[in-house]
Order: structure tokens, then sequence, then C-alpha cells
């Protein structure tokens, strides 16, 4: 398990006002409207993509790289629901649960793959040669996405 | 429908080079009307193998493509090894296109020397790719059909005028095999459009269709072609230099050969853009994962590129353009190319059966309609094919087998003496040999 992982970072995502949060964890949201609660496994991943997102805001390296780069990635669980991150302007926004427009990139797996790639406790390039983790939308987007998780974790 | 048209295209114009024709007129020099029977074949052989490819990318619908399907049936060092000679393949193929190429230019307009236009049209390659300009799809779409109607249109003007020509002699069965084997060239890099499975047809449902549709495609204006090749050439014109298709084009005067030259250059940026672009992506991953070095993930922050890799895969492809202009030896990474691929066909019917057996509760949205006898019959044929390509090379037979068996022993040295993988779980915070992970990417 990772010695700088979820719990070490742990800003709330509508602390940073970007949008509409988890709503069953840190209690005040509720949530929305079409937006079921999270179930056990999901709430994690919800922490989880927290810590991720405070620290890409924290690293001047991936917010060089996303300078460049606007676009809206949908992380899917298999069997569960989505999840998705923005990044627009140089920063990456708070993760949500629902979010407006068509995702460009889409990325598929198990709660349990997911989570271990944001935490960093699993190898995303690993999982995809593996088969555990479909990505789905271009590959230069691909690489980008890709650069982002190397420089936060390291590989 | 679209997405099928859209991979189809993709398919075709990877698999469309310019090198083509020298090996068209080869076969028909040797083979005579049998080397229609050889395209026709191959052609099926390469139907058969897109079967698995689209079995595969069901399962796996990922970029990496035979590096998975082999991994997962195989084990990953076998996967990586076959990664690696595809890599060699592009390197190959990109430097046989650059040269033809410059052939073609140098035949068109004298006054310009093949090596500076050879030289330029690589560097152009590099720094478009750098930049991050890709055709569009539909583009892509509409410049691949274009491209294939247009060559149609010529083949059939040549075969509608009716020139009077000693006919190449029709030549026993014997070189056959070799003919077989030497045309499967024609079809290589057919499969790479798995590679855009993720970004088109997230489903897999489009790709089965798609890539009988591309073999077909190709199978049809090569056969015609041939057939012009056959009927308009003379035997000698047929073995002589690699641009006979401009020999052919001319026979419709001046107009002819210009749009030859023109359908000629086209093949070769589509084929040899898409294959720097796919090699250099290949590189940045195996620099990912630690078995190429670790320069090779750099991004380019302005254009979101893999520049170092795309800037070394381009370098190195030059470098061998160089090597063909000096010895003329086209032929070699043709036929080690082709033996490579007939390698990697066998390697992937195994690696469906293989995985039928392994994972059979894996969700396939297509089937490829032979079992594993099939499976293994198939990669019999393919295997033999590829020594064919080796000993069927007559006096560039000792080249083949040097320059293969350095790609092997190279390729399959890098594999298996790997020390760093990709840490499944968990693992340390630092990149490969212990650098930092800061360092390992440049942004």
């Amino acid at each position: 398990m990772s010695e700088t992982g979820a719990a070490a970072i742990t800003p709330s995502p509508r602390e940073a006002g970007g949008g509409p949060g988890w709503g069953a964890h840190d209690a005040p949201t509720p949530p929305l409207p079409t937006s079921p609660p999270l179930r056990g496994g999901e709430e994690v991943l919800a922490h989880v993509l927290d810590a991720f997102h405070a620290r890409v805001q924290a690293s001047t390296a991936v917010k060089k790289l996303l300078a460049r780069w606007d676009r809206l990635v949908e992380l899917r669980v298999t069997g569960g629901r989505s999840f998705f991150l923005r990044s627009k302007g140089g920063a990456m926004l708070p993760p949500t649960t629902t979010a407006e427009g068509t995702p460009e990139i889409v990325i598929g797996a198990e709660e349990s793959v997911l989570r271990g790639i944001f935490s960093g406790d699993l190898n995303p390039a690993r999982a995809h040669l593996d088969g555990q983790l479909q990505a789905f939308g271009s590959q230069k987007d691909h690489l980008v996405l890709d650069a982002i998780v190397l420089l936060i974790w390291g590989y | 429908m679209r997405k099928i048209a859209l991979l189809t295209a993709i398919s075709v114009g990877l698999a469309f080079a310019s090198s083509c024709f020298p090996l068209l007129a080869t076969t028909v020099s040797s083979l005579g009307a049998w080397s229609l029977a050889a395209i026709a074949a191959s052609g099926l052989l390469a139907w058969l193998v897109s079967r698995a490819y689209a079995e595969l990318a069901g399962i796996y619908p990922t970029a990496a493509g035979v590096r998975t399907y082999v991994a997962q049936a195989f084990g990953d060092r076998r996967g990586l090894w076959l990664a690696l000679l595809y890599l060699f393949l592009v390197v190959g193929l990109g430097a046989s296109e650059a040269f033809i190429l410059s052939r073609v230019i140098h035949a068109v307009f004298p006054g310009l020397a093949p090596l500076p236009v050879c030289l330029a049209f690589v560097g152009l390659c590099a720094f478009a790719n750098v930049c991050g300009i890709e055709l569009a799809g539909k583009l892509q779409a509409f410049f691949t059909y274009g491209m294939i109607s247009s060559l149609g249109v010529v083949a059939l003007a040549v075969l509608g005028g009716a020139p009077s020509v000693d006919r190449a002699a029709l030549a026993g069965l014997t070189p056959l095999v070799s003919g077989v084997s030497g045309a499967m060239f024609l079809f290589v890099g057919f499969e790479w459009v798995v590679s855009a499975v993720e970004e088109v047809d997230p489903r897999g449902l489009a790709l089965p269709r798609a890539m009988s549709l591309s073999v077909g495609v190709l199978a049809a204006i090569y056969l015609l072609v041939a057939f012009a090749l056959w009927v308009g050439l003379a035997p000698a014109d047929l073995g002589a230099g690699v641009t006979q298709h401009l020999v052919l084009g001319s026979r419709l005067g001046r107009a002819g050969l210009y749009v030859t030259a023109a359908l000629s250059t086209a093949a070769t940026v589509t084929c040899f853009n898409g294959g720097i672009l796919g090699a250099s992506r290949l590189c940045y991953a195996l620099a990912r994962e630690g078995v190429l070095p670790r320069r090779l993930a750099t991004l380019s922050p302005r254009f979101l590129t893999p520049w170092v890799a795309i800037l070394v895969m381009s370098a190195i492809t030059g470098a061998s353009a160089i090597a063909l202009s000096t010895t003329e030896a086209v032929k070699v990474p043709i036929l080690v190319g082709a033996a490579i691929e007939c390698a990697v066909y066998a390697a992937v019917v195994l690696a469906c059966a293989r995985l039928r057996q392994k994972a059979p509760e894996k969700a396939r949205p297509y089937k490829a309609p032979y079992g594993q006898r099939g499976a293994v019959a198939l990669a019999v044929v393919f295997s033999g094919l590829s020594l064919a390509c080796v000993f069927g090379a007559g006096e560039w037979t000792g080249a083949v087998a040097s320059v293969l068996g350095i790609a092997v022993a190279a390729t399959g040295a890098i594999a298996w003496r790997r020390k760093v993988s990709l840490p499944p779980q968990g693992g340390r915070r630092v990149g490969v040999g212990g650098i930092p992970a800061k360092e390992m990417i440049h942004v």
C-alpha cells in the first residue's frame, strides 16, 4: 500500500468548488437527483479520486501538461456507476459523478482496479496490458493520461 | 456502417504501400499468370488470420494488440519479443518506402537526386508527427478510397488499351510457395487497425467486417494491378528496378505517369506515417515499461506527442534508407518483413486458440471460424511461409537470413534479459533502475 496514498491528502472536492460532489461521503451536499448514492466500494473510490485530484493540483509538471489538454474523462466502474474528471485551463476540476458533455476518454474497469490505479497501487500500463483496464478514446489522449499517472505515482 | 468504412480505410491505408508495386512486379515476373493465384492464396490466408485478430481484439480491445494477445496466451516475454520484432519490421518497411519514393520522384523529376529526397521525406514526416499533425478520420478515409479507386482506373485503362507486349511466360508451380510467402508482404499492416479499436470501435463489433473488407479491397486491387502488369509490361521491364508501376502508368502517356507517381507518393505517405506514428507510441510504451531507455518516454508539453521516440525512430529509419540507397538491397527488408509478419501471424492464431482454453469465460463479440486444429494448421502454414521468405530469396538468401537472425537475436535478448518490469501492484515510488519517477518523463 502506498505510504503517500489517499489518506495523506484529503481535500473535499466540494471545498475546491468544482461542481457536484460525491454526496455520500463528507455529508453536507445531498446527491443529485440523477445520481444514486454511492455504494461502499464506490465511496472508497470517490475518496481515492479526491486524493488523486489533490495530487494533480499540487504538481507543477502535471499542470504544465494539462495546459493544452482540456478533456472530460469518464471512469466507468464495471457494473456500477461512472465518475468524471475534467481538465480545463491547465487545472483538473474536482471529480464528480455527473458531467455535462460527452467524455473524450472512457476508462472502464472493476472498481478495485480503478481504486488501485488512482491510489498508486496498481500500474495502469500493466492493468491495460493484462486486459483489466479498457481505455477508449484517441491514442494521443491515452498518452497524456498515462503521463499524468506517471508524474503522480512514478510508474 | 461509418465505423466499418473508417476502419476499412485505416486498414487499407496501412497495408497499401509503394513497396507493394515492385513486389507485385517481381511476383508477376517470376510466376507469370500464377502470380494471380499466389495473391489470391495470400489474401485468403490474410483473411483467415484477420479472423483471429478480430476475435482477440474483441476480448482485449487495446492498442497494444499483439503485445497483449500473445502475452495473455504465452507469457509476457513472448508478447514483448513480438512487439520488438514489430518495431524492427516498421523500420525496415519505412526505409524501403522512403527509398522507393525517392526513386519514384527521381524518375518523374530527374533533376532531384534520390538521397536528399529520401531524407527530406523522412524529416518532413518526423516533423509532422512531432507537431501532432494527423489526418482527420473522414479525410483519411476519403484519401485512401480515392487512392485505391484511382489506381483501379489506371490499371483498367492499361488493360483496356490492350498494349501488345511479350507477356511474361507462364511459370511452373515450383516458385508458387515463395510467391505466396512474398505476396503475404502485400497485406502487411492491415492488422494494425486493431490499434484503432479503442478510438473508433470500443465494442469491437465493426472490426471483423472492416478487416474482411480491407483484405477483400486489397486483394482485388492487387489482382487488378498484377494483371495489368502482366498484360502491360514486358518481362524485361517487370524484373528491373523499383518503379515498374511508373512504367505501367506511362503506358497512358505523360498524364498516366504523373497520376501513378502521385498515387505511389500517397501510398507511401499513409503507410509510412502510420508506421512511424504507431512505432513511436510503441517505443514510448516500451520505455514506460523500462524495456527501452527512459528518455524515449518523453512527451512534448506543447504538442503532447512522444517527440523523442518519434525522432529516434525516424533517425533509425533514415539511416536504414541511406543503407538501402547505397546497397540497392530493397528486397531484403521486404522479405525480412514478410518473414517476421508470417511468424507474428502464426503466433496470433495460436494465441487465439490458446486463449479459448485458458480464458473461456472472456466475452467474445466475435469468434474465428476455426478451432484448435485449424489454428495449428494455419500456424504451420505461416511458419512454412516465414521460412520460405528466407530460403526462397535466391541471391538475397544470405542477407535476408543475416538480417532476420540479428533481429530475432537482438529483440529476443532484450525481451529475456529485461530485469525491470512494470510493478503489478504496490512497489517502489521510483522509476526504472532507481531513477526518480519525476525524471522519467520530461514535460
